[in-house]
């Protein structure tokens, strides 16, 4: 398979590992949680990837993460339309339709509930593990 | 409409713009390249993020893409079942079926070719513009 053979990896079911912040049990109940990229999976890995399968049955949906920040920065992808979701950036709520980008500078307090809808939600932490990440007055 | 506003944007689809490397007519054969996040997008990202919406319709997909590398890390990611792809990683050449990640480290050449199937990709680069 050669040496280069250990960057190409398959996706795993996070299923009820913890995540910081985050209320596992309720993510679940929108859908699985997919990690896609993590130094556990590729060891030079400097970007923490996650995918949420979503489908929420009875709108709006649930609360599952608290506010938080991290020293580096995140992106929200919503590749297809179909999702309507809430951030929060700092003060401010924002209501908003997929496809959409959402960009989290570092340090920037945040937070997001999806309201209705199916689809995927890709997560990108710049930086490996999603942990290492998190700003220290989180 | 407040500070924070200007983080959050719509996609838009990246048609015949220059993309180095990558001829965008082949692209476009196999489906819509969409940018959903650069530096001209939000100001200050560091993240560059395209999706390429695939499809297969021929025996056989084009070649687009050059071998080449980056300075700083890049992943490919194929979110869900029904794309077959080859990617080449500095001298070794593999096909994978999706779902799956490819990491590539910086500095490692590398080029992308779908085999067959549908679906998307996501396409993340380390900083905030392609090149």
């Amino acid at each position: 398979m050669g040496n280069h053979g250990k960057y190409i990896v398959k996706p795993f079911d996070w299923g009820d590992r913890p995540l910081i912040h985050h209320d596992r049990a309720v993510m679940n109940s929108l859908g699985p949680l997919m990690a896609f990229l993590n130094t556990d999976m590729v060891g030079e890995a400097d970007l923490n990837i996650f995918i949420h399968h979503i489908d929420v049955e009875h709108p709006p949906g649930p609360e599952y993460v608290g506010i938080h920040a991290h020293d580096v920065s995140q992106a929200y992808v919503f590749p297809s339309p179909g999702i309507t979701f809430q951030v929060t950036l700092g003060d401010e709520v924002h209501t908003v339709e997929s496809p959409a980008t959402v960009f989290i500078p570092p340090r920037l307090k945040h937070t997001v509930k999806i309201v209705e809808g199916s689809g995927i939600e890709v997560s990108i932490v710049r930086n490996e593990k999603y942990e290492q990440s998190l700003a220290e007055d989180s | 409409m407040g500070e924070y506003e200007k983080l959050i944007v719509k996609p838009f689809d990246w048609e015949d713009r220059d993309l180095v490397f990558h001829s965008t007519n082949g692209l476009a054969e196999l489906g819509p390249l969409i940018a959903f996040l650069n530096r001209e997008m939000v100001d200050g990202a560091d993240l560059n993020i395209f999706v390429h919406h695939i499809e297969v319709s021929g025996d056989e997909a084009p070649d687009y893409v050059d071998v080449h590398t980056h300075d700083v890390s890049q992943a490919y990611v194929f979110p869900e079942a029904g794309l077959r792809f080859e990617v080449v990683l500095g001298d070794e050449t593999h096909q994978a079926e999706s779902p799956a990640t490819v990491f590539i480290p910086p500095g490692l050449r590398h080029n992308l070719k779908i085999l067959s199937g549908k679906g998307i990709e996501v396409c993340i680069l380390r900083k905030g513009y392609y090149g």
